[in-house]
């Protein structure tokens, strides 16, 4: 079968189309392509009062300590040290603490909680005698119960804060807060009184050990004397340095991050 | 029988043991630091007093009793001095567990703890073989379990209540700041009978009112008491017949000297720092001026000569310079003056009328009666700047300073009876109180902390 023939009109059309083809890829082969913009750059913003200098990430692997001791029930009381060989001298209960390893009683006694262990042995020479009279054999603690823990962790965990690599910036202002307002109630309940001590302020730098408690109070610097309140100057330094050492221990600072506490500096005024 | 010893008088300072530790300072990340804001007019210090122990329960021959009511006493006494203060929420013996003897030196810090009690104040009493009484005190801070401090005192049976002073003004100086003044006598003008015929006397008492006595008997009106520097005598103003006269009453003779009579009024006799000068004021020919004599007696020298009243010097404390009242201005207002006379310039403009003004013992401060409606006492600084008002009632005036410059007593005319009373306040205004006196009385003078 022959193909129709192209007829004149036809071939020119045809030619002239692949001419315009032709011209077209040309032009779009050699033309120089558009300078390309600038990717929009997205911003994000977030609005936070946390200022964290340092990542506080989670730490993944960590073993977190209940926030809630252990039934105590009816634990056995307390052994005496039992040394076959070496009798030791009266045991003294204040460093029962260092005392050598005991060794495993019979069988009953229920796992100690970890923080008692943590407690330091040796006692700041200023601080308040002990208030709590030791623990009654079947008695439940209380005390012990709401110790510094993590809700739902494990009864033997270490870890008494939600993990984390470093403290962030509100929890250190937590932490501040919660030595400030133990200093207040003693404060309030010492007294001074005359004209200007109002404009008396008193800054006491002390340090605090890892259990918090206090290692060494600088002496207070005083400012704001007039003629007037000269007389009160002592009285409102003393009362200065009693609040901090009635206040004290201060517990619930996490000792993994003591640098981040363990100076502290007060500034006292009555208003 | 002005007999008293003091015996182990060491004190043990809270704040000595700061010295010995010194935080040696570590490179620190960054210093957290925060304000702790108490509140001024928290007075939350409660102090526990019970009664004191003893030894034995002997017979005394003091007014108290045994020595086991005597304990009590000593400790009621006490009790009363540090509430009527306003520094301290006292807690007194009759609510109070008595301490065995044993537990005088060894507190039950426990015990007191469960109380809510910050401070403590045991003691014990005994009676001596030859009659006279010992009283041991000793402060304790609870909170801390420390002995803040301890003295002890042995008295004639007759003073029994300056030992359980004693112990007061060592507590309330100690914790406080402020130099005792519970120990000490007040001087002032015991008034009675009818408006038309006053009998004025001078009485002094001890500074809770007890130990009342008249110095005067109410023949010639006495007025403006004021101690001596060495607080052995009182400078006062009399009038018999209408005789002005200023006498000197030795207390510890009982005897008086007629320093200086006029024909003219005199007013407002006032001693100076050191005691060898005597202000008063005198109005002659309708003109009322400060003249300054020697207190042994002499010539007088006039410091001012402005028409008009000029009344009631007051030495500062340095002796340099007078504080006094005029109405050359046309109404009276407070003025200062150097010791000669010269330099008289006005530092009260308040408003209203200013007058008697007092200078305080410790230089810083003027008190005076602020005229303005009411009467009230008020203080300002020698420059005439900081006005504070310690009194708001209806009538309160002529403030005179306690040795400690920590009170003023006025006296204060209540509205429609006129009686008139002792009061006292302290600088602060917040702790006002009136002295139990057995009638009315104006004009009160604070005496010594006695030796």
């Amino acid at each position: 079968m022959n193909a129709p023939a192209l007829n004149r009109e036809e071939g020119l059309g045809l030619a002239l189309a692949a001419l315009g083809h032709a011209a077209l890829v040309w032009v779009l082969v050699t033309a120089k392509p558009p300078e390309a913009l600038p990717p929009v750059e997205r911003v994000s913003v977030t609005l936070s009062e946390e200022v964290g200098a340092v990542s506080t990430s989670p730490k993944p692997q960590s073993d977190p300590l209940a926030d809630k001791g252990p039934e105590l029930g009816e634990p056995a009381p307390e052994p005496e040290p039992i040394v076959a060989v070496q009798p030791e001298p009266a045991p003294q209960p204040k460093t029962a603490a260092v005392s050598p390893p005991r060794p495993a009683p019979a069988a009953k006694t229920p796992p100690k909680p970890q923080q008692q262990a943590q407690k330091p042995p040796s006692k700041w020479p200023f601080a308040p005698p002990s208030k709590t009279p030791p623990a009654k054999p079947g008695a439940s603690s209380f005390d012990k119960a709401f110790g510094p823990g993590v809700p739902g962790g494990n009864p033997k965990g270490k870890d008494k804060t939600p993990p984390a690599a470093v403290a962030s910036a509100q929890q250190v202002a937590s932490w501040t807060s919660l030595i400030g307002s133990k200093v207040r109630s003693p404060w309030n309940s010492c007294p001074v009184s005359g004209l200007d001590v109002g404009k008396l302020k008193a800054v006491v730098r002390f340090t605090l050990d890892q259990s918090g408690r206090i290692l060494a109070i600088e002496e207070p610097v005083i400012t704001g004397m007039t003629d007037s309140n000269r007389a009160q100057v002592r009285p409102f330094r003393d009362c200065a340095v009693r609040a901090i050492k009635l206040a004290a221990p201060f517990s619930g600072l996490p000792p993994e991050f003591y640098d981040s506490w363990k100076q502290r500096k007060l500034n006292f005024t009555k208003q | 029988m002005k007999l008293i010893i003091p015996f182990v008088l060491a004190l043990t300072l809270s704040a000595s043991a700061l010295s010995a530790q010194t935080a040696t300072p570590t490179p620190v990340p960054a210093e957290v630091e925060e304000d702790v804001v108490g509140s001024l007019s928290a007075n939350d210090a409660k102090i526990a007093i019970p009664a004191f122990a003893t030894n034995a329960d002997v017979p005394t021959q003091t007014s108290a009793g045994s020595t086991s009511t005597l304990g009590f006493s000593v400790a009621n006494v006490i009790f009363g001095n540090l509430r009527s203060n306003g520094l301290f929420k006292p807690t007194g013996p009759s609510s109070l567990p008595r301490p065995a003897l044993a537990q005088v030196q060894s507190p039950d810090y426990g015990g007191w703890r469960g109380r809510g009690t910050d401070m403590l104040i045991q003691g014990y009493v005994r009676a001596e073989a030859n009659g006279n009484i010992t009283v041991g005190c000793y402060l304790y801070d609870v909170g801390l379990g420390e002995q803040v401090a301890k003295a002890g005192w042995t008295v004639p049976p007759g003073e029994w209540r300056r030992a359980a002073h004693k112990c007061a003004d060592m507590v309330y100086s100690k914790l406080s700041g402020e130099n005792p003044f519970f120990d000490s006598r007040i001087a002032y003008i015991a008034e009675t009978g009818p408006k038309n015929r006053r009998m004025k006397r001078l009485a002094i008492m001890d500074s809770d009112g007890a130990n009342h006595r008249y110095l005067t008997t109410g023949q010639s009106t006495a007025l403006t008491p004021r101690y001596s520097p060495d607080y052995k005598s009182i400078l006062y103003l009399s009038y018999y017949n209408g005789q002005p006269r200023i006498y000197i009453y030795d207390l510890a003779t009982d005897r008086q000297r007629l320093l200086l009579q006029s024909q003219h009024p005199l007013f407002a006799p006032r001693w100076s720092p050191d005691g060898r000068w005597i202000l008063y004021s005198m109005a002659t020919g309708g003109n009322t001026d400060i003249y300054k004599m020697p207190s042994a007696g002499g010539a007088a020298v006039k410091l001012t000569d402005a028409p008009g009243i000029d009344i009631g010097g007051s030495f500062s404390p340095d002796g340099q310079r007078i504080v006094f009242e005029s109405d050359r201005s046309g109404s009276q207002q407070v003025y200062v003056m150097n010791l000669d006379g010269s330099g008289q310039k006005r530092i009260s403009f308040f408003g209203g009328r200013a007058a008697t003004p007092e200078w305080s013992p410790r230089g810083d401060q003027i008190a005076f009666t602020h005229m303005a409606g009411n009467f009230r006492i008020a203080l300002m600084d020698p420059a005439g700047g900081n006005l504070r008002y310690l009194t708001d009632s209806w009538q309160d005036e002529a403030p005179t300073w306690a040795p400690n410059g920590r009170l003023i007593q006025f006296f204060r005319t209540t509205r429609g009876s006129g009686k008139a009373g002792v009061w006292q306040v302290d600088l602060t205004g917040k702790n006002e109180r009136k002295l139990e006196t057995p009638g009315d009385g104006s004009d009160p003078a604070w005496g010594p902390l006695r030796p």
